[in-house]
């Protein structure tokens, strides 16, 4: 039987918004210092289950999977504007852990993702 | 009028002329034919639909036809055209009941109104059953079984969930049975109405059940869904329950739908709605029997508590 070769199912590409590489040019104390918001969030849809954060971006059309890390930084962001270090200290206060390097990192590199696919971006 | 009730030779020339209209998923739908043999064929598996006037608006115009003057008499190969084009190769003519149903489901495929999933859709007591898999995985065969058994039809191929609030309407339309699944539903309802056997390719079978006249006779009738039930047939295994995460769930449906990226925000709030409001399992079973039994018992728990029964893991 031939197809009928409509199914969309071959763009579905659903991201995880993982940390991935960190790409910077500037001093970590200017990341660290540099507000970050979300873009247009009023019209994001967004489910949270299983401890996993699944964004529907209207403007790209493209569904997101973020895990733990990054559905907190999400949330927060969807509070108010945040820098790196607002947003690294009210991640260790949830896991009720010391702030570290290590997780200002992360938070960066969720930042620079969310700043790829259109999510969030620096002010300026 | 249903149509198993137009005498033979007026149906064969509306077929032949102005075309037979049939209503399916809220579509009108205008079918041609001058192939005599699928005549018999369409009016077997849909005997009870009933007939839409004879004016009206048709959504989609179907013509099924030979390939070519010289097809109709030699190396008979038959063509459907959908509004004048042909989305589908020639086929033998043997097969062309098949280029039928593949242009009905390409029709309701073509829905933007609505989020199509690949996944059969049955009802019992108000409550409906969604069940998404790919194809060869025993959905079908457990929704014939379902069927067979006092439960509506929704659909067999294309649920079809409407995002104004949140229903599934039903497309009581023939249930394709492949392979092993016919001498399965052959021996479970030996009172059923079956379709010849096409076959398509060696070893590869094709036999449609005749939907209940209950299921075409409520068309109509939206159904509220309850349950997301995934199934999967493996003959002989024991039957096994286990429950399905939120997220898990989500990325079931959204593999499983025909549109998801064309309905946008839309599908995705009608999507993210069906996961909230729906408990939702994995079935793996090996015989029929079993099946049915677990459907039963699931759809008694989400009566009684729609969003919290969770099924314990429950072996024959």
């Amino acid at each position: 039987m031939p197809p009928a070769n409509t199914r969309g199912g071959d763009q579905k590409g659903f991201p995880s918004i993982a940390p991935a590489c960190h790409v910077s040019c500037v001093s970590e104390q200017t990341i660290d210092s540099q507000t970050w918001r979300l873009l247009e969030p009023a019209g994001l849809a967004w489910r949270c289950w299983d401890d996993e954060y699944i964004v529907f971006h209207p403007w790209s059309g493209m569904t997101h999977y973020l895990d733990a890390t990054a559905g907190a930084v999400f949330e927060l962001l969807l509070d108010h504007a945040a820098t790196v270090h607002d947003l690294a200290t009210a991640l260790a206060g949830l896991a009720d852990t010391p702030a570290t390097d290590n997780l200002s990192t992360v938070v960066q590199q969720v930042l620079h993702r969310f700043d790829a696919v259109g999510l969030a971006e620096p002010m300026p | 009028m249903r149509l198993g009730s137009v005498p033979e030779p007026v149906l064969r020339a509306q077929f032949r002329a102005a075309g037979v209209r049939m209503r399916l998923a809220g579509l009108c739908l205008n079918l041609r034919t001058d192939v005599p043999a699928v005549i018999g064929q369409i009016v077997q598996m849909y005997e009870d639909l009933p007939l839409e006037a004879g004016v009206g608006i048709d959504d989609y115009r179907l013509r099924l036809t030979y390939a070519s003057p010289l097809r109709r008499f030699v190396g008979r190969r038959t063509q459907i055209y959908i509004e004048g084009e042909a989305p589908f190769f020639p086929t033998p003519h043997r097969l062309a009941y098949l280029l039928v149903e593949a242009a009905l489901n390409w029709c309701i495929r073509q829905t933007v109104s609505n989020v199509i999933l690949h996944a059969a859709t049955v009802e019992r007591e108000g409550l409906a059953v969604i069940l998404p898999a790919p194809s060869s995985s025993g959905k079908s065969t457990l929704c014939a079984a379902l069927v067979t058994r006092g439960w509506r039809l929704l659909s067999d191929e294309h649920a079809v969930l409407r995002p104004a609030d949140g229903r599934l309407q039903p497309i009581a339309r023939p249930i394709s049975l492949k392979n092993e699944s016919i001498g399965l539903i052959r021996q479970w309802a030996p009172d059923g109405h079956f379709s010849p056997a096409f076959s398509w390719a060696i070893g590869e079978d094709i036999v449609y059940l005749r939907p209940p006249a209950d299921s075409i006779a409520r068309a109509t009738e939206t159904a509220r869904p309850a349950l997301i039930v995934a199934p999967a047939y493996r003959a002989g295994a024991p039957v096994t329950l286990q429950p399905l995460g939120k997220s898990e769930t989500f990325r079931l449906l959204v593999d499983n739908c025909m549109n998801y990226h064309t309905t946008q925000r839309c599908g995705f709030d009608a999507i993210a709605g069906l996961v909230d409001s729906c408990a939702a399992w994995r079935l793996s079973y090996g015989t029929l029997e079993q099946a049915v039994d677990a459907m039963e018992a699931l759809l008694a728990r989400a009566r009684m508590d729609p969003m919290t029964s969770r099924p314990t893991i429950t072996t024959a």
